[in-house]
């Protein structure tokens, strides 16, 4: 069952570059992406800066509002509510930031915080009201008395649990966690890691995890999508598509993903080349610019999303039914890296 | 000794907080030979970036006070601000983590990279900014000549940091010191820059002393890793045998903590609490209220780093004996 369903996704930012009023660009942040989020679970969206990531973070909790596509929460279409009915909706799905020192008022107290979504949305009133903040600190592992205290008088990590608890005032079914410990240090970004994965386990509450980090997604995430330059290129069970990526590029990002062992040190992979810039995303296959394997045909046309196994989908010729003949030659080379079911 | 690159003894620093001097930095010592990679790893408030900054003596004066032996290619530095002016950007160089605010926005970027070479080695600025043109394609940098003359803004973060490495090693300097060139970088760049990091130094045998939180990119291209923990090295050693046999418990913590993209995580594994602040250190050793192994000992002495297998040292009374 699923809580959340994305498809086909669009949102593009109109802006201008250059001097004196500039030449209008657009810049196609995220183009045509569709996935689904069960719920309960843990799933995962990576990528490089710039792929789209955290604006479909942003979307799928309207946000900033899509251009195209659907968004359904629990079977719910967000583009059809009326604002009371979204506002009726917000309570069900909150969201982590990065940053917990910036998405928290400096000169309001954590208990203050905590207890105005309560208030907002009618969750309790009077006393119970700061009963359940003081359950909810410690649920993610602070004191109660830290209700009295402002966000300076924490370190990063507790903040991050603050932020966490902050997002559960609500008992939401989906939270949505964009670089929820990339701030953080090893240590503590497991200590967080491992409790948002109680909380996931004790109350159903499903994650869209947005993270740069393979070994992050890998530890918290069952399924996950791999996006490049607005596009899904790679979906499915996370420890599958890593080690047995179908699309060159979910192939690259696993290879130039640093490894904490010594003994599997190996050249360096380089992909050549850098990300080039979402405004004026190559023709045909976006990646084809860094791709080793690329062909005259990825070069022209947009590969289509197929699935080659039930429960994983990949973006590229190579692995289109339709294209054999053209990519014949290419998939002898591509073999070794690669992984084919057929 | 003296054939090391780089060879610190002893380095104590320390800051004045609300009327006492707290050691950041505590009798650290290591040496770094020519065409080696140090990598000093540690989290946040470890001390990690302090021990560099404190070589290069880039800390404020006033609240600072730094103690102990610095040797730069056999020669003892006196701290002398005339001094350091003339080795750093020749004889050591540094890169930092987010090199847009390490560059001038204002200054071409070829004449940042010939800047060092007009300084120290006194060419004049035609020949400079060729030779800056040169090191700009050795990192990398495509059409390096019309590159030259743009702005940091128009280049890449990547492309940014390049231009950094190409400046810092202008003047070939023994030692190198990068300060976490990476931790700002996508994965598929970052793998670029340490690829080529890892080239340059072998090619100039220089020492390279990096800075990381990151244990991938230890295991990627350090010889020699040294584990700082609240200010002192806990363990040091060769970099596959802190991996494979780990002496000291933090490192064996940190070790199981990360997060692993090539195998499945059965559950979570955390080190309890988290780093003491600089004003409230525990006595003795500074990892034990955190510690799964820890005694009475531990709580009242400071264990020293002690040798345990050839090149391999930690400072711990229950794993290596801490004798001091």
């Amino acid at each position: 069952m699923s809580i959340l369903t994305v498809t086909n996704l669009v949102k593009h930012f109109h802006t201008r570059v250059g001097a004196f009023g500039g030449k209008p660009v657009t810049i196609r942040a995220v183009d045509g992406v569709s996935f689904h989020v069960d719920a309960g679970e843990a799933f995962g969206v990576v990528g490089e800066s710039g792929c789209g990531k955290s604006t479909v973070g942003r979307a799928v909790l309207h946000l900033i509002e899509p251009d195209e596509g659907m968004i359904e929460l629990d079977g719910t279409d967000l583009a059809d509510l009326r604002p009371s009915e979204m506002r009726a909706l917000r309570p069900r799905m909150q969201m982590i930031f990065q940053d917990p020192y910036s998405s928290l008022n400096p000169k309001q107290t954590i208990g203050a915080a905590l207890s105005e979504p309560i208030r907002v949305h009618g969750k309790a009133s009077g006393d119970a009201v700061m009963q359940k903040v003081k359950t909810l600190l410690e649920e993610v592992g602070l004191p109660a008395a830290a209700a009295d205290r402002y966000p300076h008088e924490f370190s990063g990590g507790q903040r991050q649990r603050i932020a966490i608890a902050r997002a559960l005032t609500l008992d939401p079914d989906l939270i949505v966690a964009d670089e929820a410990v990339s701030a953080l240090d090893v240590s503590i970004q497991a200590q967080v890691l491992k409790l948002m994965k109680e909380l996931m386990e004790r109350r159903g509450v499903a994650f869209l995890f947005i993270s740069h980090d393979l070994g992050v997604v890998r530890t918290f995430c069952k399924r996950l999508a791999v996006m490049y330059l607005g596009r899904v290129v790679e979906s499915g069970p996370v420890g599958t598509v890593f080690d047995k990526p179908l699309h060159p590029y979910t192939h690259s990002l696993r290879a130039a993903s640093p490894i904490p062992d010594p003994s599997a040190r190996k050249a360096l992979a380089r992909l050549s080349g850098e990300i080039p810039s979402a405004a004026s995303p190559p023709s045909g296959c976006h990646f084809h610019t860094r791709c080793p394997y690329a062909t005259e045909l990825c070069r022209t046309q947009t590969p289509k999303t197929v699935e080659p196994v039930s429960g994983r989908t990949v973006a590229c010729h190579l692995h289109d039914p339709d294209q054999t003949d053209a990519m014949l030659a290419t998939k002898q080379n591509a073999i070794q890296e690669l992984f084919f079911y057929d | 000794m003296s054939d090391a690159a780089l060879s610190v003894k002893n380095l104590t620093t320390s800051f004045y907080i609300n009327g006492e001097w707290h050691p950041a930095v505590r009798n650290l010592s290591f040496d770094l030979a020519r065409d080696e990679t140090l990598a000093i790893v540690g989290e946040s408030g470890s001390g990690k970036s302090v021990t560099v900054m404190s070589i290069m003596r880039l800390l404020a004066e006033t609240g600072s006070r730094i103690e102990g032996e610095v040797m730069l290619d056999g020669n003892v530095l006196t701290g002398d601000a005339d001094e350091m002016q003339r080795l750093r950007g020749d004889r050591m160089a540094m890169i930092f983590q987010e090199p847009m605010t390490a560059l001038n926005p204002v200054l071409q970027v070829g004449f940042q990279v010939a800047e060092p070479l007009m300084q120290h080695r006194g060419m004049p600025k035609a020949e400079a900014m060729a030779e800056a043109v040169r090191l700009l394609e050795q990192v990398g940098i495509p059409s390096a000549k019309s590159r030259a003359l743009e702005y940091p803004h128009q280049f890449s973060g990547g492309m940014r940091q390049r231009v950094m490495i190409a400046m810092a090693l202008a003047c070939e300097p023994t030692v190198l010191f990068a300060d976490e060139p990476t931790t700002a970088l996508d994965v598929t760049i970052q793998a670029q820059v340490l690829g080529l990091l890892e080239d340059l130094r072998h090619q100039k045998g220089m020492g390279l002393l990096l800075i990381t939180h990151s244990m991938g990119v230890v295991a990627a291209i350090a010889d020699r890793v040294a584990v700082m923990y609240a200010g002192a090295i806990v363990e040091t050693g060769p970099v596959d045998k802190i991996f494979a046999q780990p002496i000291h418990p933090y490192t064996e913590g940190l070790l199981k903590s990360i997060p692993r993209p090539d195998r499945d995580a059965s559950e979570i594994y955390s080190i309890p609490g988290s780093v003491p602040a600089l004003d409230k250190m525990p006595k003795g050793c500074r990892f034990a209220p955190r510690c799964p192994l820890s005694t009475e000992r531990c709580l009242n002495d400071d264990p020293s780093l002690e040798m345990v297998t050839d090149g391999h040292s930690a400072a711990c009374w229950v794993r290596a004996g801490g004798a001091s």
